[in-house]
């Protein structure tokens, strides 16, 4: 006789939303601010104050991409006009302290644009520093709040690594797309180096939580968001990959027209992994 | 999981539950919800080869755990555990509609509602001299009262086959079930 099992394992299905948009924008929005304060941080620190002009309007966005974030947050809420209390626990609860440092993450973000759009170029390289440190803490934060017993599909290091993957990968490919490099080839391949450790780090977290959900999941399970997953992979991994590997020997050419489909496509396909991410979470009720 | 003494709690006699919903549909009553929204839930398991098939209901609101996840994950301080009963009790004007406490509790028990924009849950109908869903259960199969005195009931446990761990939150309820339910 086969061994007593349940023919239903993972209960009912929730009636809760569960694609979370708002969430989605949230988190890559505070993760792209932070991949670009830190590559701000970088171009400032290994092209110089004059020379790091090319940087100026995508550093001067990053404090509106914060804002934007945080302002997309309020959807998720039932009752956005009482946000303020989200704070309100911050001695017991992950949320309140996710909230809090992103709000740090923010104000730094503030002072860090503005020094970017107004030129003021004293003290910019350390509030560059600060600013990025405080978004590395705040997307950290962000990561944690998923990490609960009661989510298996979130519980496990795949998640933060994700999170941490798409911080690099935005960080690193945006200005490698966006920014006129003639003369900085050498500071390109950082970024382009950026944009393979981040897209691997994200291929390595896809497949780190399909291996993770096969122990605990049914297929068909698994086969909802196999669609959204597959768009992730090609778009946010194998694409950036392929566009750094042949960008690297040129390193001085022209490369912005590339940007009207490479980039929008980057996130379109981080924003369909953050999306299964949400779906495989909410889905369903723990038990 | 050791009770303590204040602590209030659950005992849900599962051999007696016939799957009527009618706990349910008392507590739906009189918290006013509406379609969908299931403070209380009966959750019917089924198992087995025939001929050594089973089947078990577990009627299941908020456990009132003695180590609340709700408590701790709630960034608005909406919930609380009140010292002198353990009641984990749920302050709708506090809430914000986050719903963090749906992803975070083992059980399921705090319900969103999106017309409200705000999560409601079981207070153990407080105010009132028993619960509805212990005055309406027509086979008397759910009790209420200190958890020190239901977990020494025959048969009590709260280690349930595919149930959560109850070292999680040390949940606030003890069952009476068959064995084929049992962990």
């Amino acid at each position: 006789m086969r061994e007593w099992r349940l023919q239903n394992p993972h209960g009912h299905e929730c009636l809760c939303r569960s694609t979370e948009w708002p969430l989605v924008l949230f988190t890559l929005a505070t993760q792209l601010a932070c991949g670009l304060a830190a590559a701000a941080t970088v171009f400032d620190a290994m092209a110089g104050a004059a020379g790091a002009q090319p940087m100026r309007p995508l550093a001067a966005a990053i404090f509106p991409l914060i804002a934007a974030g945080l302002l997309g947050s309020l959807l998720h809420l039932g009752r956005p006009w009482m946000s303020w209390r989200a704070v309100a626990n911050l001695r017991q609860s992950r949320l309140s302290r996710e909230v809090l440092l992103t709000a740090v993450f923010a104000a730094l973000a503030l002072a860090y644009s503005a020094c970017w759009w107004t030129g003021n170029t004293e003290g910019r390289l350390i509030l560059g520093v600060a600013t990025s440190a405080a978004g590395i803490v705040a997307v950290w934060a962000s990561a944690a709040v998923y990490k609960t017993p009661t989510r298996p599909a979130w519980n496990s290091g795949w998640l933060p690594a994700s999170f941490l993957g798409t911080t690099v990968l935005l960080g690193g490919v945006t200005p490698a797309l966006l920014i006129s490099w003639a003369g900085n080839a050498g500071i390109l391949r950082v970024f382009l180096a950026a944009t393979i450790a981040g897209s691997l780090l994200l291929l390595v977290a896809a497949f780190w939580m399909l291996a993770d959900l096969s122990r605990c999941a049914s297929g068909t399970f698994l086969s909802g968001h196999s669609a959204w997953l597959g768009c992730h992979v090609a778009l946010a991994s194998v694409l950036p990959v392929a566009i750094a590997v042949r960008l690297w020997p040129n390193g001085t050419a022209e490369i912005t027209p590339l940007a009207v489909w490479v980039l929008p496509a980057v996130l379109a396909g981080s924003a369909a992994g953050r999306g299964a991410m949400y779906w495989l979470g909410t889905r369903y009720e723990p038990f | 999981v050791a009770a303590s003494r204040a602590q209030i709690g659950f005992f849900v006699d599962a051999t007696r539950c016939s799957n009527c919903k009618t706990c349910e549909i008392a507590c739906k009553d009189f918290n006013g919800l509406g379609p969908g929204r299931r403070i209380r839930k009966v959750r019917s398991f089924e198992g087995g080869e025939f001929p050594a098939v089973f089947a078990y209901n577990l009627s299941m609101s908020c456990n009132h755990c003695e180590d609340p996840a709700c408590v701790k994950g709630c960034p608005a301080g909406a919930y609380s555990k009140r010292a002198e009963d353990g009641i984990v009790v749920h302050d709708p004007e506090k809430c914000i509609g986050c719903r963090y406490c749906t992803w975070v509790c083992p059980y399921g028990a705090p319900q969103y509602d999106e017309r409200d924009g705000r999560v409601r849950k079981c207070n153990l109908c407080l105010g009132e001299t028993v619960p509805a869903c212990v005055a309406a259960c027509p086979m008397r199969a759910i009790e209420v009262g200190p958890l020190a005195e239901i977990a020494e009931k025959t048969g009590a446990t709260v280690a349930l086959r595919d149930w959560p761990s109850p070292a999680l939150t040390r949940p606030s309820i003890r069952y009476r079930v068959r064995k084929e339910a049992q962990a």
